[in-house]
């Protein structure tokens, strides 16, 4: 119990600077009350319900038939199911760190200019607000193997067999991946740009006295200093990234064949397609308990490297 | 004045308890359609109905095509107020009922003595373990669209009521024209897995269906005649095209680029509204599907049953009852065939209504008859399990990444895995 | 900076801006056409007979107007109090110390991972249960009080420093009056962008009403959207216009916050 203990306080230790501005429990739960009810309520009881249905068999109006743990052991054979962990896997490995790199790089260029900012933004962000609907049909549209822009664009740069995009099994999730990094990486500019204009100018002041070149600067001043910025960044991508769907059900429905089939679909497509509503879950579960232990081993290590002031 | 005061008074009085009598006396069902919006043909048949029945008042839930099937089982498992609903699919039919979502009928048709042979064997078909769940308010069959123009231009006679596959095939090839963006294409193959599997199903003639759920090499002949017309012959639009231009029949043959289209008869009625309101000139003609030379009965034709169904955990049956057998009943027909619906009720009266519909082409009211119908998809349990896996593979064999027989392969053996969960 | 830099990095941002706002044009484009047209290639960009009535048939074929007013007060009433309960909450995880912080905070930050497809049945069941099926607070009741505000929020206060907050309790604060005299002013880009995330979220989302939302006068723009789609063929040019007319109160609202969280950041007193 100790060591559990000493294991969440060493995740959550908070500063370096010693006493906490207050002790006090009834507050905090003052604090936290609005809040909570509706949590508690309407997140943590669905989930605990949805946690039960793992171990039973349901199709929303026959009983419920108690199963065990026979929807994981299921799980582990089903071909689809591994199809969709691959899938959402390669997405997460390929999309989180380009958006990541691509989001800081134009925040960093964007904070170097002064005219004309508030317009540059803007065009970066309508990706993200635009409907997924909307964005889907074209992106389709533009993926269209021999008629659409993108492979007119590469034949006429001397690519002889462009890719089928969406509709080629070998090309359907990277396609996914390039349209869902191009609607994001507007939203994490946006943060980055936050989290930039939070730097103090004066340390960069004191890096030039020093003699420090731009990448010193960036080395040794951004980076460390935009470290809360990048865990709270990495944190979302990676859950986000983990939860891909709307994209998928629009563009691709999975397909062709199961080839952009994902998790998340693959769940909302047993629970309303093949009406098991009890596998879904414990697939849901799976998919809950991978990105649990990924964001528990963020937050261990965000202590190493993550610097509040 | 004190005459005129006590008359007006008892005047208003009347007049109050009238207007709460008839309010309180009011039924209210809520009916669950698909595109309400768009069709004027429920807008009419919904205020027959309430002309006919003062006492029921109808209010429409519309869920748009796309989401209906899952929406509906949203509010039907989550227990909304609902009374009526119309089926969209047999795969969804086939959910419902395993789900006791629907309120078996045959005491309600013995006690009214409704006679089911005017569905033509169709109410039969859909129904399960001897009882019936629904009454057919709509049904439509698949045939043959053709432009005109196009086969004038390439001096090719038009399709035939009586045409083999195999020359629909030639046909396809031979009134292909162009390239590029300039194309003419013989034929346009909605990406839709019924395609290819109508072809399979034709073939059978009945002796297997989809749902089987072991057998399917008879869906290689269909997959045989697609893929030599994409990629040998070229007369029709490549799958991967027509997916990612999100192409849709109704759109290719409105745009006169296309020679013909095996589609079901709803695109009847849209394609006169669509050319009352200025959206295209086509010159189109229909003809009967075509057939396979060696069947027994060639002039089959694919079948798809619209009913409608009372659900299970309504509370107001009775008045749910009076609508369906309205919208199933020949008067309900006439109000559908008015509209160029296909009714289910295929009376020579209501065909009439419906040949004579302005802008239906003329002599052509053959092309709707078939000797035999068959079901695109029977209802059965784990229908939607079945054309699940089953669309998948139409994909891939479709965009010739795996070959006919793999694909096959695949359903075979995905299907019986699902069906052993 | 060098010219020659400033200009490289223009140009760099500006490419940049194309291909970002390249589909958008197409969609402008396309929402003047006739459905026909939309497809055709190579693509005309500025077509022929433009169909400028496409912007008002989208307002007379579908009751437009009614989902845009609900989809707005949707989008504000449930930004509204995901700041309001969100910043409290995260005052709590961050600046005072009680013993079930931490397991709090993780079940918090656990759930964010568990997809909406889940939790969508058990929690439909229970807002039925309080009768507010097909109703807009149904959504606003789930959409609320989301986690991730909490988790936002809670990564920024940390970042002031607590000397702040020690000075002030010195002067005589509370913890309620510290929130809000100092942490929440210095928060202002941080709540600015939780009500962007928020905003875009509720205005672009597609699976929550349609599960909620059934008679017609309560639905949302999204679903409107979808009524182009119908059974038997889709009016891809109204799609287009009315995503158009869809996004422009969002870019508004953005061109908004991000005035205001730009002055936040110059007004902030932390950096001396």
């Amino acid at each position: 119990m100790k060591s559990i203990k000493n294991f969440f306080n060493n995740i959550f230790k908070s500063s370096d600077s010693g006493a906490m501005v207050s002790k006090n429990r009834k507050t905090a739960y003052f604090f936290l009350l609005p809040n909570f009810i509706g949590f508690f309520i309407f997140t943590l009881i669905p989930v605990a319900i949805a946690f039960f249905l793992c171990f039973v068999r349901w199709d929303f109006s026959n009983p419920m038939r108690f199963v065990g743990l026979k929807n994981f052991t299921y799980m582990f054979t089903d071909q689809t199911f591994l199809i969709a962990l691959k899938n959402t896997f390669f997405f997460t490995l390929v999309s989180v760190p380009s958006t990541m790199i691509i989001s800081l790089g134009l925040a960093i260029l964007l904070n170097k200019i002064i005219k004309g900012v508030k317009f540059l933004r803007t065009m970066y962000f309508i990706p993200y607000i635009t409907s997924m609907v909307a964005v889907a049909i074209v992106w389709n549209m533009l993926y269209s193997p021999s008629m659409g822009p993108i492979n007119n664009f590469l034949r006429n740069m001397g690519v002889n067999n462009p890719p089928g995009w969406t509709a080629s099994t070998d090309w359907s999730m990277i396609a996914i991946i390039i349209m869902s990094v191009w609607k994001q990486i507007g939203y994490y500019m946006v943060i980055y740009l936050a989290g930039l204009q939070g730097i103090p100018s004066h340390l960069y002041e004191a890096a030039t006295i020093d003699g420090a070149n731009s990448w010193q600067k960036f080395r040794y001043v951004t980076l460390p200093m935009l470290t809360p910025t990048t865990f709270f960044v990495s944190i979302m991508l990676l859950i986000g990234s983990f939860k891909v769907f709307t994209q998928v059900m629009v563009m691709t429905s999975g397909g062709p064949g199961r080839s952009s089939n994902v998790l998340v679909y693959y769940i909302y497509n047993q629970a309303f397609v093949y009406n098991r509503f009890g596998y879904a879950s414990a697939i849901a579960f799976v998919l809950f308990f991978i990105v649990l232990a990924i964001t528990i081993f963020q937050f261990k290590k965000e202590e190493k490297w993550v610097n509040y002031t | 004045m004190k005459k005129t005061f006590v008359f007006s008074s008892i005047f208003l009085v009347s007049i109050l308890l009238l207007a709460t009598l008839s309010v309180a006396a009011q039924t209210t069902i809520r009916v669950v359609l698909w595109d309400y919006e768009m069709s004027p043909e429920y807008h009419e048949l919904i205020n027959t109905f309430e002309e006919k029945n003062p006492d029921i008042d109808v209010e429409v839930v519309d869920v748009t095509s796309q989401d209906y099937g899952d929406k509906l089982t949203v509010m039907l498992s989550g227990g909304e107020d609902l009374d009526v609903f119309a089926v969209k699919d047999m795969p969804g039919y086939s959910n419902f009922i395993s789900m006791n979502h629907l309120e078996p009928l045959n005491d309600y048709i013995e006690r009214d003595n409704l006679d089911t042979s005017i569905y033509s064997g169709l109410m039969e078909e859909i129904k399960i373990d001897g009882e019936y769940y629904a009454i057919p308010f709509r049904t439509d069959n698949w045939i043959l669209f053709y432009n005109k123009d196009i086969f004038d231009a390439a001096g090719v006679e038009y399709p035939t009521n009586d045409m083999t596959w195999p020359e629909f095939r030639e046909k396809a090839a031979a009134v292909t024209s162009g390239s590029g963006s300039d194309k003419t294409y013989g034929a346009f193959i909605q990406p839709w897995m019924s395609l290819a599997t109508n072809l399979g199903v034709l073939k059978e003639e009945g002796a297997t269906t989809l749902a089987n759920g072991e057998d399917y090499d008879f869906l290689k002949p269909g997959y045989e005649l697609y893929l030599k017309m994409q990629y040998e012959d070229e007369s029709v639009m490549p799958y991967g095209e027509a997916t990612t231009s999100s192409a849709h029949y109704r759109t290719q043959f409105e745009s006169g680029k296309v020679g013909m289209v095996y589609i079901g008869t709803w695109n009847i009625g849209a394609l006169i509204s669509d050319k009352k309101a200025g959206r295209h000139d086509v010159n189109w003609g229909i003809a009967k599907s075509p057939h396979w030379a060696d069947m027994e009965e060639p002039d089959t034709a694919i079948s798809i049953v619209t009913p409608m169904a009372i659900n299970s955990n309504s509370d107001k049956k009775e008045e749910a009852w009076k609508f369906i057998k309205f919208a199933g009943s020949e008067e309900g027909a006439k109000i559908f065939a008015k509209h160029g619906v296909l009714p289910a009720v295929k009376t020579k009266d209501v065909l009439d209504v419906y040949t004579s519909a302005d802008g239906f082409p003329e002599n052509s009211a053959a092309a709707l008859e078939a000797k035999k119908l068959l079901l695109e998809f029977p209802p059965a349990p784990n229908a939607g399990v079945i054309s699940s896996i089953i669309q998948e593979e139409h994909e891939l064999i479709m965009l010739d990444e795996v070959s006919i027989d793999e694909g096959i392969d695949n359903i075979e053996r995905r299907i019986d895995m699902e069906l052993n969960w | 900076m060098s010219t020659t830099k400033k200009i490289t990095v223009y140009i760099l941002l500006l490419l940049g801006a194309a291909v970002m706002v390249f589909p958008f044009v197409w969609m402008l484009s396309a929402s003047i056409k006739t459905n026909i047209q939309v497809f055709e290639y190579p693509i005309q960009w500025i077509p022929d007979n433009p169909q400028w009535q496409n912007y008002i048939e989208i307002w007379k074929q579908i009751d437009f107007l009614t989902y845009y007013k609900n989809t707005i007060f949707l989008t504000l009433v449930v930004t509204g109090l995901s700041l309001f309960t969100s910043s409290l909450a995260a005052y709590a995880f961050s600046k005072i110390e009680f013993p079930e912080r931490n397991l709090l905070f993780l079940l918090y930050i656990g759930t964010i991972a568990v997809p909406f497809q889940v939790i969508m049945i058990p929690q439909f069941m229970i807002i039925r249960n309080i009768g507010l099926s097909d109703s807009l607070w149904a959504l606003v009741l789930i959409q609320a009080f989301t986690p991730f505000g909490v988790f936002l929020l809670r990564q920024f206060f940390m970042s002031i420093p607590n000397e702040l907050s020690e000075a002030a309790r010195i002067d005589g604060l509370n913890d309620f009056g510290i929130f809000t005299q100092i942490v929440l002013p210095l928060a202002k880009p941080a709540l600015a962008t939780l009500a962007i995330f928020q905003f875009v979220f509720v205005w672009n989302d597609y699976l929550g009403p349609l599960i909620y939302l059934s008679s017609d006068s309560n639905k949302t723009i999204q679903l409107g959207i979808m009524k182009f789609m119908t059974q038997y063929s889709s009016d891809y040019a109204l799609i287009m216009a009315a995503s158009v007319v869809a996004v422009v109160p969002v870019i508004i609202m953005f061109l908004f916050l991000q005035k205001y969280f730009v002055e936040g950041i110059a007004m902030s007193g932390i950096k001396s």
